[in-house]
């Protein structure tokens, strides 16, 4: 069965966090986000794929909450296209951390390692290279360009 | 005399380009784009001008549409069972970043044509995005995907044969400007759609023939290549 698009909701030490999962699309709505008021989290770790109208509804939910501290995290590949893409797509955020893809040039496994963007502000290297967890070879390589998982700053 | 055959000729521009760069070659009015360190020597550039020749007739090396899978689109709801069949048969050895890739632009070229391909009379769009339309028994649109080895070629064809290069010129350096009008608050979509596929693909290809038909496809790496500045766009008005 197909995974379906929602939000869920916790509190992280006074911080409202949205849990966002399944696929963004044109009948994506993020009434629940639009309607914060305070500083809050979006961790996108659970999105599967965003498409051109999911993006529109998102920077639309994203101008109902302009002037709030908002921060996101746990941003998948999909995800960081977008925030490279449509500038509007993040706003005022501050990116907290992102995946980024590897792939293994030895035997096509991929692996995906969460990055914080603290880290990288501290002056942290995102590894170039990492060994893979299944031949063991050190072959695996970001699968797409470096610079688009820096969103520090 | 010369002044009109120079005016009618379409624009190739070639050289090394980023995508932001080529965009602006293409609102500058080429309606042909290679990206490649070899300049006019590359081989799709002379593949392209003689394609020129034969109203393009003619296929890349990466265009696969003899062997291609066709299916039909019939509505809106066709384009999830379509997605999902194609995305389930590259198989589960396919890493999930590249099916997302592909997923994406392949939504992308099918929401297009049904969304802006398929018109009114008058050229009006029919559909809004949020409506889940059949198509006419007048209309269709046709989807190949072949997966390759080393990537995907997709191909959708669509019987309205509406996409003006003007409209891609507009689309383009709209969404490269990356201004506050970036996103269109269109119903029939946001606009975003063709930048996306062309963002992520190597190749993009369109085949109009006005009011008739119009081919969109294109190509996907699987992995990353050398030479990742090699790309191409081109667009050819037939008749």
């Amino acid at each position: 069965m197909a995974a379906k698009f929602q939000i869920r909701t916790t509190e992280e030490n006074g911080t409202v966090v949205y849990y966002v999962s399944g696929p963004i699309d044109e009948e994506s709505r993020f009434s629940e986000i639009e309607q914060a008021h305070e500083r809050l989290i979006v961790d996108f770790r659970g999105v599967l794929t965003i498409n051109s109208c999911g993006v529109r509804n998102w920077v639309n939910c994203m101008k109902k909450i302009r002037g709030l501290e908002i921060s996101f995290r746990q941003c998948p590949p999909a995800i960081v296209k977008q925030l490279n893409l449509v500038p509007s797509f993040r706003a005022n955020a501050k990116v907290l951390s992102v995946y980024v893809p590897y792939l293994c040039f030895q035997c096509d496994h991929e692996s995906r390692l969460l990055v914080e963007m603290e880290d990288l502000a501290k002056g942290k290297e995102i590894p170039a290279v990492r060994k893979c967890e299944l031949c063991g070879q050190d072959e695996m390589e970001i699968d797409g360009d470096e610079s688009q998982f820096k969103m520090y700053g | 005399m010369l002044g009109a055959l120079k005016k009618k000729r379409p624009l190739t521009a070639y050289g090394l380009f980023s995508k932001p760069e080529a965009a602006e070659k293409i609102f500058g009015g080429a309606r042909h784009v290679h990206s490649s360190n070899l300049g006019a020597h590359d081989p799709l550039v002379q593949l392209t001008e003689s394609g020129n020749g034969l109203g393009g007739e003619f296929r890349f090396p990466w265009e696969l549409a003899a062997e291609a899978r066709y299916v039909d689109v019939q509505s809106a709801e066709d384009r999830h069972r379509v997605l999902k069949d194609f995305l389930h048969g590259l198989g589960s050895e396919v890493h999930r970043t590249f099916k997302d890739v592909v997923g994406t632009v392949l939504e992308e070229l099918i929401s297009n044509a049904i969304y802006h391909g398929l018109r009114l009379e008058n050229g009006e769009r029919k559909f809004a995005r949020l409506q889940k339309p059949r198509l006419q028994p007048s209309e269709y649109i046709k989807v190949g995907t072949v997966a390759a080895p080393d990537g995907v070629y997709l191909r959708v064809e669509d019987s309205g044969g509406r996409l003006g290069f003007d409209e891609i010129r507009e689309a383009f350096h709209r969404c490269y400007q990356q201004g506050v009008d970036q996103i269109q608050q269109k119903e029939c979509g946001a606009g975003l759609g063709l930048y996306m596929s062309f963002e992520q693909a190597r190749h993009l290809r369109i085949d109009v023939w006005p009011g008739k038909k119009t081919v969109v496809s294109c190509w996907i790496n699987r992995k990353r290549v050398p030479n990742e500045d090699n790309f191409s766009f081109n667009y050819f008005e037939r008749t």
